[in-house]
């Protein structure tokens, strides 16, 4: 990069603010995809107005600009496509403010995910979108991503919980969306247009989110089945029973075992799928809905339902649940991992098709999710060494999307379209959709060059 | 081109970046920086592997910028082998670059001497020139600090570990650590063995165990120092070999044969070796030790080479719940690591950052309210002292075979 580019990014965010080796450089090059690229240079500004004046210098040099959280996404949206200026918002971590009465916190974007949840945790409320990987992934990432999690089913996702945001854009103007308040309609939804818009209309500087109270008690349990069909049935059996558990996981086999191997918490290597189930709530409530799951799980063929006893049992679920993305990497290094939705009366075909095209294309495969939103994760382990191998994958990945659309899906529940699945945007999307979105983008970014290359 | 790195790329791919390293990696979380972090390093060497780096001034910095702690090997949900990564890559990086090129790099030799920092320098200059034959390649690096240190010599002023009717005869690998800094934790191990019918043998002609060599990349000087200990201990004809710092263990029990292959008398020798907290509820026994009252009020620290490395957690803490009187406070994070890196970490470019990184064990610390900090690592103990110490605050620290050696009476 121009040297005096580097000069005038330096005299924004200071020396020690700025990474220009070629070393440093490699390190911020990646996500937790196989995409790879190379930025020019590396900025951590910690103030909205260093961001603004990037941005303003950016737009006017012509340099693109990827906002980076963790970089733990897994749609390659923190991946310099395009090279130019990387800027990290890790150091802007602030939890600015709790509010108990108004149910609201207000957070800067590197904010960690569990660390806002174990800050309001102390005053009794919670932060439900609670991605897998709660503890390695920022806010700003997950407004990005508009980010799902494991509490999904009845709390909903990112979406529902961001009430207002400070938001710099391409250009370099800054603006806020949305209120304080618990209802608004003063002016365009911003924040609903913001929130999943993968960092490519603008930068995330504050976000105010909702908070729920604490649930007083929680029940967890496993239900293990010898048949998958019998695992997806117990998931619509539960919802059409009219209860909405905080938590239902699904594990396939090859899952379970990676995990087991992992973790040892004595999850059964034979079973073909286990539904990692929690409800909450008051005590009483949470303990008949966890009762009426039971009951609903022996009639649909558990072979074994476990309840969690104590903290530490539960724990050791939840744990091994989180585990599963790295543990399943066991079977082959690479990770070819999608993020289908079908309706959940699908779950089972689509379950049962992704065995079933990582059979056609020779290709070790794992599915886990989120059951209870029809949302799963079908994974293709491959040696990204292997170039026929990745082929296949790249074959297998298109096949799964084209049954996920057949079953009335979609390609993305909450890891975005980023890189990994812009090349496939038109087999949901028509054209005049497509369009209407870029204009959008064209508006607010006429020079391209924020997070270029990504979804479209 | 790289032969060393290239041995490990199945290793290096199986990385898949997910980032929880970030949450455990110490370096890491004192310098947010992701060159520090697991995955950034593993992602360097993997550029190194492609030919996209060479081994660069900044790759050897960020190479060494590693406390070597095993946290992240540990927790990796994929189980990357980090730590083998590492110190294949450190190998790698002293073969390719040699010792004298990478002094500046590991050490801060630019220091006036006066600094916290030197009296570690002169501990490893002190453990060269004790152990290392003059034609080694560390000792044409020497000197490596103006202050000269005042080192015990505890190798040569043991007490008799003689018994009348003794139960076993083991042998006492001392350690550099102990014998230059602690020799009261030494004279600990000879008067509980002994108190409990147990011979002691020291072999003069033990040296250090090798482990900061390795560590630094060096393998050749590890494999002299564990070729020497070998033998000096299979001379000596004993039961087993004990040992009351925790990395020396760690290096003798797993090292050796990872260094030297399996051959007999490498399994003989790794077979033998006991951890003193190991040796002393295996193979002693808690019913047997029937230790005396000790009226103190004390914390525990656990070293990363004795919990991570060995998975030796429950007996310290077994032996310090068998003393009657004791006050044991467990502190949060007990495990969490104190930045020394077995005074590899500590002695040279990384001090601040590894004393950074001890900071972090203050508040837990202070909590406990205890007035005795226990550890089975003289590393830790000299560690986090100093940083306590910077802090203005003095506790005793303690190994668990002292507070044994207090309940014998």
């Amino acid at each position: 990069m121009d040297q005096a580019v580097v000069n005038q990014l330096e005299e924004i965010v200071g020396a020690d603010n700025i990474l220009t080796s070629k070393e440093e450089r490699i390190c911020y090059s990646y996500d937790a995809t196989l995409f790879r690229s190379m930025p020019d240079v590396v900025v951590k500004p910690d103030t909205t107005e260093q961001i603004s004046t990037i941005m303003r210098f950016a737009n006017k040099e012509g340099i693109p600009v990827t906002p980076r959280g963790c970089g733990t996404g897994l749609s390659g949206g923190s991946v310099p496509l395009k090279g130019g200026i990387v800027m990290s918002l890790t150091r802007m971590n602030k939890i600015k403010e709790i509010d108990r009465e108004e149910l609201l916190a207000v957070v800067d974007p590197g904010v960690i995910n569990v660390d806002l949840d174990n800050a309001v945790e102390k005053v009794g409320l919670f932060y439900p979108p609670d991605p897998a990987s709660k503890k390695q992934c920022t806010m700003g990432g997950n407004i990005a991503e508009n980010a799902g999690g494991l509490r999904a089913l009845k709390y909903g996702v990112t979406k529902d919980f961001v009430m207002a945001l400070e938001v710099v854009l391409p250009t370099g103007d800054v603006i806020r969306t949305g209120t304080r308040t618990v209802k608004a309609v003063t002016g365009y939804d911003l924040t609903g247009l913001m929130v999943g818009s993968e960092g490519t209309l603008g930068i995330v500087t504050e976000i105010t989110v909702g908070l729920m109270p604490l649930p007083e008690h929680k029940e967890t349990m496993l239900a293990i089945f010898s048949d998958l069909a019998d695992a997806a049935t117990t998931v619509s059996r539960i919802i059409s029973a009219g209860i909405l558990p905080a938590t239902l996981e699904f594990m396939d086999n090859a899952t379970i075992c990676c995990v087991e191997d992992f973790k040892g918490i004595g999850l059964p290597k034979d079973a073909a799928a286990l539904l990692l189930i929690e409800t909450d709530g008051i005590k009483e409530a949470a303990q008949k809905e966890a009762k009426a799951i039971v009951e609903i799980c022996k009639k649909t063929g558990a072979s074994r339902i476990e309840i969690a006893q104590s903290e530490e049992q539960r724990d050791d679920l939840w744990a091994g649940r989180r585990s599963a993305l790295a543990a399943i990497t066991r079977l082959n290094p690479s990770l070819v991992q999608e993020d289908v939705v079908v309706p959940r009366s699908k779950l089972a075909d689509m379950a049962v098709a992704a065995a079933e095209i990582g059979k056609k294309y020779n290709l070790k495969t794992a599915t886990y999710g989120h059951a209870g939103d029809g949302n799963l994760h079908p994974s293709f382990l491959v040696d990204v060494r292997r170039t026929e191998e990745m082929e296949r994958a790249e074959k297998g990945v298109r096949e799964l999307f084209e049954t996920a659309l057949a079953l009335g899906g979609t390609l993305s529940g909450e890891h975005g379209i980023g890189t990994e699945k812009a090349p496939f945007l038109r087999m949901e999307l028509s054209d005049e959709t497509v369009n209407a979105m870029q204009s959008l983008k064209k508006a607010w970014d006429p020079n391209d060059m924020l997070n270029p290359g990504k979804i479209f | 081109m790289y032969e060393l790195i290239n041995q490990i790329e199945d290793e290096i791919v199986k990385c898949v970046r997910c980032g929880v390293c970030r949450i455990h990696c110490p370096t890491f979380l004192a310098t947010n920086a992701e060159s520090a972090v697991s995955r950034g390093k593993i992602y360097l060497v993997d550029a190194v592997v492609k030919g996209d780096l060479d081994l660069t001034d900044e790759f050897a910095r960020d190479i060494y910028r590693c406390v070597n702690c095993r946290t992240v090997t540990v927790n990796c949900p994929t189980s990357v082998q980090v730590h083998d990564i590492i110190l294949q890559t450190r190998a790698q990086l002293m073969k390719s670059r040699g010792l004298s090129d990478l002094k500046d790099i590991i050490f801060d030799i630019s220091t006036n001497g006066e600094r916290p920092v030197d009296k570690r320098l002169a501990l490893f200059q002190e453990e060269i020139s004790r152990n290392l034959p003059s034609d080694n390649p560390w000792q044409s690096l020497l000197p490596l600090t103006a202050s000269k240190g005042e080192f015990s010599s505890l190798l040569k002023e043991l007490p008799d570990g003689t018994v009348d009717s003794p139960k076993m005869k083991v042998g006492y690998f001392v350690g550099s650590a102990i014998d230059m800094m602690y020799p009261e934790i030494g004279k600990a191990v000879i008067n509980v063995l002994r108190a409990n019918d147990i011979e002691v043998v020291v072999p003069s002609d033990q040296k250090c165990s090798g482990y900061s060599f390795g560590t630094l990349g060096d393998v050749d000087t590890e494999a002299y120092l564990a070729r020497a200990n070998i033998e000096a201990f299979a001379k000596a004809g004993v039961d087993a070999i004990v040992t009351a710092d925790s990395s020396c263990a760690l290096e003798m029990k797993q090292g050796y044969a990872k260094l030297l292959g399996e051959d007999e008398a490498v399994t003989d020798f790794a077979g033998k070796v006991y951890e003193l907290s190991e040796f002393l509820t295996e193979k002693v026994g808690l019913d047997n030790l029937k230790p005396g009252p000790v009226s103190k009020k004390v914390t525990y620290h656990e070293a990363c080479t004795l919990g991570k490395g060995l998975g030796i957690s429950d007996p310290p803490r077994a032996l310090l719940n068998a003393v009657p009187g004791l006050e044991f406070v467990e502190m949060d994070g007990a495990e969490l690591c104190c930045g020394s890196g077995c005074g590899v970490f500590a002695m040279g470019r990384n001090y601040d950052l590894s004393m950074k990184i001890a900071e972090r064990k203050f508040e837990s610390i202070m909590a406990t309210g205890a007035d005795v900090v226990v550890t089975s690592c003289p590393h830790c103990q000299l560690q986090l002292g100093e940083m306590l110490a910077s802090k203005g605050v003095e506790k005793q620290f303690l190994h668990p075979i002292q507070i044994l050696e207090m309940a014998l009476s």
